[in-house]
């Protein structure tokens, strides 16, 4: 308990004055000659000691009214928190968290979006909470939260600034790991009194990562460290309605110019209403260059497919947006979303058969190559055949992927190309044949850990019992596509002899998976992931000799998702997450010269190459704004970009109530202030720095003491 | 009784007549205009017997004779005056000097009024009045006589202010009753604050001895009604330690305490069929006094 009125603590004397009245009249009293003085005494006798109680109760009730009085003219504060705070003017070092997640750029009715209301609770604590000689830190919230100011300043004015020049940026939220950085910097400070001041718009998705056990000792610490107040500044709970595009799914892997590419991008509506005849633009450099209409219900999405070709080989950047007025939210950022896609010549195969069978009929890689490139110009796959097992000689990195037909063995010369080669994001794909050794290939393609699962006894079946691809069983994305047999059927072609294959175990369980498994359930296509790079591993061989794969429709198809899924690695990725590198090869007259990097914000940054063995690369690794990022090699030829999208749940604007989730979470209830107004942000630091005043409830309190003396003195008799 | 008689009987008006000849003159006035003339039973001259002389008997009554042969003086006393010889017993104790916050008189004024009414009513009829005056004890006694200028005597004792705190009540009355030698009547005026049960073993003593016995019970209305309100120190009349009190904490209980004492008053004075006649000092006396009369008479 403390005052903030002390001065009026002198006046408790004044609960005197019951007493002195009381004395006073004792002295003041009328004095009468009186005859019946027996009765009197008598009557006063029996009375005796229900007077003395009853006089007692009214005088205490009357000190207590006095006391009531005074008190509240102290404005007494009562403090609940144990936080040890030497004084009520002692210094203190706040923390600001403030929100700068995408979301933040929603707008209210009222016409400001949750940033600004932020600004505006951040300046109310600068100008009106903190005073000189506090020291404060920034920290700007977001799913990977920077210390904008970590060391404690003590220019108030300097903060100002910096919080009235900021933007929402393009990033998620996570309250946890927001609390790790307030603590980190809690921990560092060697001043008593800590006060958080956490400014956000309260989405339920920055929850849940602090609804994991690893998180409560986070919040836990925050509790005992410091004294939270939390600021709200979202809109309310009926205004959190938003579409949302979200980013683009490359839908072919392989993109040329001789095919169209299928672009799409999921619509999201996060809210109550349903929408019809909404109209999504693509746009490619600039240009509309598609549209597509479709209806979205209520808490649904769906899916905007494009089938766009591009003109020519080369990085094309665009986006995908919601143009229609009605689909204009109050959350902008989130109407379109960045893509960028290469567009190559065509894709480079080298195909290994060590021993070609002469007749074609019974040739594996004859098959293959004539299924890669049917019409051998103007493909999107230009394949080379090297009959031989060894790609001694060749530089793989000419190729985008490479298949064995008829695998033998992995000569010991070219077991570590391979390896490094698939680790850099190449792709391999085995075509186990007649003169297949299981026990050889499981050894050599072990020994660099290649193997996606281990060649068991091979099985040849009577042609009665032969199987079948199951389309099913597809759960892999390279041919997704596939598993609909509406107008291609893969489960048509037989077959009658294949190896039995058993998935290999990996540390990382995503990394092996089937892609169709055979109508008897033993796996037909396994792929193990490894570094960058895929190794896919056929149960069957290329050829017509054990199957009739290459005799059938879905022959084509079916090999030219698998070739164009292990050619596309990430090296050809340009549309990316957040805080994912950007990775580029460059050719070595490119390499040495700065390489200048615009972000999506128009700023400029300048990097440079590496040149390595392999030759060229350039890595950038700040990649934290969302949008395209464009990449050019000053005087060199290499012009390239990226886009970098932001997560999708930040479209998820629906509110948690902070009050509830972070006791939850682990921090105590009782270091924890909720405020939803600059003024009650006012009010709510006033109380949790000061306590909660007392004056009003003490005068509160008076009234039903002024009735109960009434009362009482009426009932006693005190009264006429 | 007119209008103007009950006026002049109204102890307001009485307190501004200074003088108590006039004060009873004006009662008596009322209370025989308010009822029929009383019966004269005509005088006898028989001697009866001789009595010491006190002041105020008359000289002619005086026996010569004995005087002669004994050298005192005796006076001779006739058959007329045995018509009815009654005592009024007049407390004058200090606590009959209280006059309350909204009395016009002091019970021991009314009370005086009272007696000196009543004497001269009994007088007119030729009766025999005494009057004995007391408080610690006895302080005057005159034995009853009927003579005219008897009643000078009686209204000089009555109008004597000298009071002293009451002692012993029931030793008081136990003397008086010794003195008065005849039967007759005892009318007792008095506030009668002291235990009921010492008063009525007090009066007993009058019944036994075959007197009847009035009792005029004089009451000042605050003590009937105990109407004070703020924190008040009453200081006893008859020096009793003061008392501090709150009135309207204390008022139920007093009057509790108080109805239980006029009650059991009443009962014994029914049980010894005594007459009770309680008197506040705020009703008109003369009123008061009729119907005293008139309920006597009915009973004869």
């Amino acid at each position: 308990m403390s005052f903030l009125n002390p001065a009026f603590l002198g006046a408790l004397a004044l609960v005197g004055i019951p007493i002195l009245i009381h004395l006073l009249r004792r002295k003041q009293i009328k004095r009468v000659q009186w005859a019946a003085m027996e009765f009197l005494r008598l009557s006063q006798e029996r009375q005796k000691k229900r007077l003395r109680i009853e006089e007692v109760i009214l005088l205490l009730l009357r000190c207590l009214m006095v006391a009531c009085i005074v008190l509240a003219f102290t404005r007494p504060v009562l403090r609940s928190l144990g936080i040890p705070i030497l004084s009520a003017n002692a210094r203190v070092y706040a923390i600001i968290v403030l929100d700068t997640s995408r979301s933040m750029g929603h707008q209210s009715n009222d016409g400001k979006t949750n940033f600004q209301r932020a600004q505006e609770s951040a300046e109310v604590l600068l100008t009106k909470v903190l005073r000189p000689g506090d020291a404060v830190s920034l920290v700007l919230l977001s799913d990977k939260p920077e210390d904008s100011v970590s060391a404690p300043s003590f220019d108030l004015n300097l903060l100002r600034q910096k919080v009235r020049a900021m933007r929402p940026s393009s990033r998620g939220t996570d309250y946890t790991e927001g609390v790790r950085s307030v603590n980190r910097l809690l921990r560092e400070s060697r001043i008593p009194a800590k006060e958080v001041y956490w400014i956000s718009d309260d989405q339920s998705v920055a929850w849940e990562s602090s609804k994991r056990d690893t998180a409560k000792a986070t919040w836990q610490e925050l509790g005992t460290i410091a004294r939270v107040t939390w600021v709200s500044v979202g809109a309310t709970p009926a205004e959190r309605d938003n579409l949302a595009v979200e980013p683009l799914t490359q839908g072919t892997s392989l993109i040329t110019p001789q095919l169209p590419a299928r672009l799409e991008a999921r619509i999201t509506n996060y809210g109550t209403k349903s929408y019809n005849e909404m109209l999504v633009h693509l746009i490619v450099e600039g240009k509309k260059v598609g549209s597509a209409r479709f209806s979205l219900p209520a808490n649904g999405s769906g899916i905007a497919r494009f089938l766009y070709r591009f003109p020519k080989s080369g990085t094309f950047t665009g986006r995908i947006e919601l143009t229609s007025p009605e689909s204009i939210d109050r959350l902008e950022a989130d109407n379109s979303t960045p893509f960028a896609v290469t567009v190559r010549d065509r894709l480079k195969v080298l195909v290994l058969d060590p021993r070609p069978n002469p007749d074609p009929a019974h040739s594996e890689s004859f098959y293959i190559v004539t299924a890669m490139a049917p019409s051998n110009e103007g493909e999107s796959i230009a394949p080379t055949l090297r009959e031989s097992s060894s790609f001694s000689g060749l530089n793989l990195r000419d190729y985008d992927a490479v298949v064995y037909v008829n695998a033998l063995e992995i000569p010991v010369g070219d077991r570590k190309a391979l390896q490094e080669y698939v680790k850099q994001g190449g792709g391999v794909l085995f075509f186990p044949g007649s003169d297949t050794s299981g026990q050889r290939l499981n050894t050599d393609l072990n020994a660099i850990g290649l193997l996606p699962a281990t060649l068991n006894a091979r099985r040849t079946l009577a042609e009665a019992d032969s199987v079948t691809l199951n389309p099913g069983s597809i759960t892999h994305p390279a041919i997704l596509s596939l598993k609909d047999t509406s107008n291609l059927n893969i489960g048509i072609p037989r077959f009658q002899t294949y190896f039995v294959l058993e998935p290999q175990t990996d540390a990382d369980p995503n990394a092996i998976q089937p892609l169709v498994r055979f109508s008897s359930g033993d796996p037909a296509f396994v792929e193990r992931k490894v570094g960058q790079g895929k190794v896919i591993l056929a149960a069957s061989g290329a050829g017509t000799n054990w199957n009739q794969m290459p005799l059938k429709s879905s022959y084509v198809p079916f090999l030219y998702q698998v070739i164009s899924y292990l050619g596309t690695g990430p090296a050809s990725r340009r549309t990316l997450n957040q805080d994912d590198t950007l990775n580029l090869s460059l050719p070595v007259s490119d390499t040495g010269k700065p390489v200048k990097i615009t972000l999506p914000d128009n700023s400029t940054t300048s990097e440079s190459s590496v040149l390595d063995a392999r030759g060229g690369t350039f890595s950038y690794k700040n990649t934290r704004q969302a949008g395209i990022y464009r990449i050019d090699v000053e005087g060199g030829k290499t012009h390239d970009a990226f886009a970098v999208s932001s997560p999708t749940s930040e479209s998820n604007l629906t509110y948690a109530d902070p009050a509830t989730l972070a006791p939850q979470s682990g921090l105590a209830k009782a270091n924890l202030t909720v405020a939803n107004s600059p003024t009650q942000l006012q009010a709510s630091v006033q109380r949790s720095r000061f306590g909660a005043e007392l004056w009003r409830p003490l005068l509160w309190l008076l009234i039903p003491m002024m009735l109960l003396e009434s009362l009482l003195a009426q009932r006693f008799g005190r009264r006429s | 009784m007119d209008t103007a008689q009950r006026h002049l009987a109204d102890p307001q008006t009485l307190a501004r007549i200074s003088r108590l000849e006039l004060r009873a003159r004006a009662v008596v006035e009322g209370v025989i205009s308010g009822m029929h003339k009383s019966p004269h039973r005509g005088s006898s001259v028989e001697f009866a017997q001789h009595r010491d002389y006190v002041p105020g008997d008359e000289i002619r009554h005086i026996d010569w004779k004995v005087y002669a042969r004994t050298d005192r003086y005796h006076i001779k006393q006739f058959e007329e005056e045995t018509n009815l010889k009654a005592m009024l017993l007049l407390d004058t104790s200090t606590s009959m000097d209280y006059k309350g916050t909204k009395s016009a008189l002091s019970k021991r004024e009314y009370a005086s009024i009272v007696a000196a009414a009543i004497a001269s009513l009994l007088l007119r009829q030729r009766d025999s009045v005494g009057l004995a005056t007391f408080d610690s004890g006895i302080s005057q006694f005159i034995p009853p006589a009927s003579t005219s200028a008897h009643m000078r005597l009686l209204l000089d004792m009555l109008e004597k202010k000298s009071s002293q705190p009451r002692t012993d009540i029931a030793a008081t009355f136990n003397d008086i009753a010794e003195r008065i030698k005849r039967r007759g009547m005892v009318i007792v005026l008095s506030d009668l604050f002291a235990d009921p049960a010492t008063i009525l073993k007090a009066l007993q003593h009058f019944h036994y001895r075959k007197h009847e016995v009035i009792l005029f019970h004089i009451l000042d209305k605050d003590e009937m009604t105990f109407p004070f309100q703020d924190t008040t120190i009453f200081e006893g009349l008859e020096g009793e330690e003061p008392l501090t009190t709150e009135p309207n904490a204390l008022r139920n209980e007093y009057l509790r305490v108080f109805g239980e004492y006029v009650e059991q008053l009443k009962r014994g004075c029914r049980e010894l069929t005594m007459d009770y006649q309680p008197f506040p000092t705020d009703a008109p006396l003369d009123a008061a006094l009729s119907e005293f009369l008139a309920r006597r008479m009915h009973r004869l």
